[in-house]
């Protein structure tokens, strides 16, 4: 089931989930499962939805993107390097002593725009780019993706408020809804379900899509950029660790690096898809 | 202060377009002219300061200049991580701009002293803090704040302050002198220069010089110049309205000890365990000894 990916004409899914699997098994470190469940999100808007461009990264004209759940950079790292912000090569750096790219992402790292570890930051720091570009009339969008975990934050409900209120329509929130937190499921941690009712109560435009489907994921952002007076949020359902035989739906998926046997077996799997 | 910051921001305004008031939902009677006149540059965030922290760094993130303004420990404590984080690490053009910093609203009680402000803020990297004592010396760090374009805190107290200079302050040091160096000598930071410039009159009247110098300001340069100074006599007290765990008596502790031959520093400021006590700002300011008597009586004994 991996594998609907490789159908889409500009998906670099299969590219990314590869390098993610390589870089979290290289350096013996967490957070794998998180990365593969935004993974088709990460590839929507690198290949066919933000204007980006590695030859100028700080272009005035560029579409912001924030990382809200910074604990899975590699997945985002591995896109930079894919469309050409820096060597490749570096992604087998990840994590190491004195590295460019470490475990959370970092905005030294050419294309990152912000810095984000700790939960509940990113969605203001959108807000106040996406006003900042509204005031300068821009055309450019913000998106910004959150953990479902990071629902719990007072901050983040602070800014889902805020940009209700303001009907801060180029800002663009993606919440990863893979139904894990740390130490559990999210509805026997802090049940937040109907999701989409709470952000649409506080005058977000919402879209409740199937977070592993690139045409869904695609066409929920598209709609999103055409919104003219509220923001928007994409809440994508999908699978922690999804497309790593054995780590779907699994807790330890947040913690468990996968070991070489894994990585084995997905570039065979693969391989064989193609 | 307050309204002499507003009117200043409201100036600086004029002349750039780039710059952003964001209130906590704070301000009233102080913040209205530059609302009125310019609308478009500011936001009532609302009663949530990790947002606005979060905002204004998104603001300066998009090359504008950012002022937060809020209560002391709202706009320092409750949204630290913010400030840490988002615009700290980022090396960004944001003030957080905070009111009754100190014992200013002592009689509303402890969750209103601000007194932690200066520790926390200080060991966070890019910062540069500014401590004005009166309307002058909030001219003179007005100044120095248009120009950085890093992170700084700027702790304001309230209104009516006395003026304590009088004449607009020149040169660019960030040590002021009040009296000449002398073999007792007061740094002071903040509103209580007004007890220090006190407690050296009296002693000006039997005949005495303490030295007195002013430091609105605490930054790497401040640092050069600390450490110069320090070198020269053997008795500094510091005076400051903040806990003595961290603060302005902390930081020249903290240049002291790496001198070949440190001074004598006494710290006076906020008892460590003083905590549970409430009341006007002079009535605090005695019980904690960092009144103009208190002062007296404390100098006497080393001379």
């Amino acid at each position: 089931m991996l594998y609907n990916y490789f159908v889409m004409s500009k998906s670099i899914a299969n590219i990314l989930m590869k390098d993610v699997i390589r870089m979290t098994n290289l350096s013996k470190t967490s957070h794998v499962g998180g990365c593969l469940s935004c993974l088709n999100i990460i590839d929507v808007l690198y290949t066919e939805i933000m204007n980006i461009d590695n030859k100028n990264p700080k272009s005035q004209k560029r579409d912001r993107f924030i990382l809200s759940k910074g604990h899975t950079a590699a997945v985002v790292y591995s896109a930079l390097a894919n469309k050409g912000f820096f060597p490749k090569e570096l992604l087998d750096t990840f994590f190491e002593d004195g590295t460019m790219l470490p475990g959370h992402i970092d905005h030294k790292v050419p294309g990152v725009e912000f810095s984000t570890g700790s939960l509940g930051h990113g969605l203001a720091v959108g807000i106040g780019m996406a006003l900042s570009l509204r005031n300068k009339k821009s055309k450019s969008n913000v998106y910004v993706l959150l953990s479902d975990g990071e629902m719990n934050s007072g901050s983040t409900w602070e800014s889902i408020m805020f940009a209700g209120h303001h009907k801060i329509s180029n800002l663009i929130c993606i919440v990863d809804k893979n139904s894990f937190q740390a130490l559990g499921k999210t509805n026997k941690v802090i049940n937040l379900d109907p999701l989409d009712k709470k952000w649409k109560s506080f005058g977000w435009k919402t879209y409740d899509i199937d977070g592993h489907d690139n045409k869904k994921i695609k066409s929920a952002l598209i709609a999103g950029k055409k919104s003219i007076n509220k923001p928007t949020v994409v809440i994508c359902n999908t699978i922690k660790g999804k497309g790593l035989k054995g780590f779907e739906g699994k807790l330890f998926s947040h913690y468990r690096p996968p070991t070489d046997k894994d990585l084995d077996n997905f570039v065979k799997v693969s391989s064989n898809e193609k | 202060m307050r309204n002499r910051f507003i009117n200043r921001l409201l100036n600086y305004r004029k002349k750039n377009n780039n710059i952003f008031l964001l209130s906590g939902d704070l301000g009233y009677t102080v913040l209205e002219p530059f609302i009125e006149k310019y609308p478009k540059n500011f936001f009532n965030i609302g009663v949530a300061e990790q947002n606005m922290v979060g905002i204004a760094a998104g603001l300066a993130l998009e090359n504008n200049k950012v002022f937060t303004y809020s209560i002391s420990n709202f706009a320092t404590s409750r949204c630290h991580e913010q400030i840490r984080n988002d615009v700290c690490y980022h090396n960004l053009d944001v003030t957080i701009v905070a009111v009754a910093g100190g014992l200013a609203y002592g009689s509303h009680g402890y969750t209103h002293h601000g007194i932690e402000d200066i520790a926390i803020t200080r060991c966070l990297p890019n910062m540069t803090i500014f401590i004005p004592s009166d309307r002058y010396e909030l001219d003179y760090c007005f100044k120095k704040i248009t120009k950085n374009k890093s992170p700084k805190y700027l702790r304001l107290v309230k209104n009516g302050e006395p003026n304590l200079y009088s004449k607009p302050i020149s040169g660019d040091s960030n040590l002021i002198e009040h009296r000449k160096l002398s073999d007792v000598n007061i740094l002071a930071c903040g509103s209580i220069l007004k007890e220090a410039i006190d407690c050296c009159d009296f002693f000006k009247n039997k005949g005495e010089n303490i030295g007195l110098f002013s430091c609105p300001i605490i930054s790497p340069e401040t640092t050069s110049e600390l450490k110069k100074l320090l070198t020269k006599k053997n008795v500094f007290l510091t005076l400051e309205e903040h806990k003595k765990i961290g603060g302005f008596g902390s930081y020249v502790s903290e240049i002291s000890s790496s001198l070949k031959n440190p001074p004598r520093i006494i710290i006076c400021g906020v008892a460590n365990d003083g905590y549970n006590l409430t009341g006007s700002q002079p009535y605090l300011r005695n019980l904690f000894g960092i009144d103009s008597n208190s002062l007296i009586k404390k100098i006497k004994k080393l001379l």
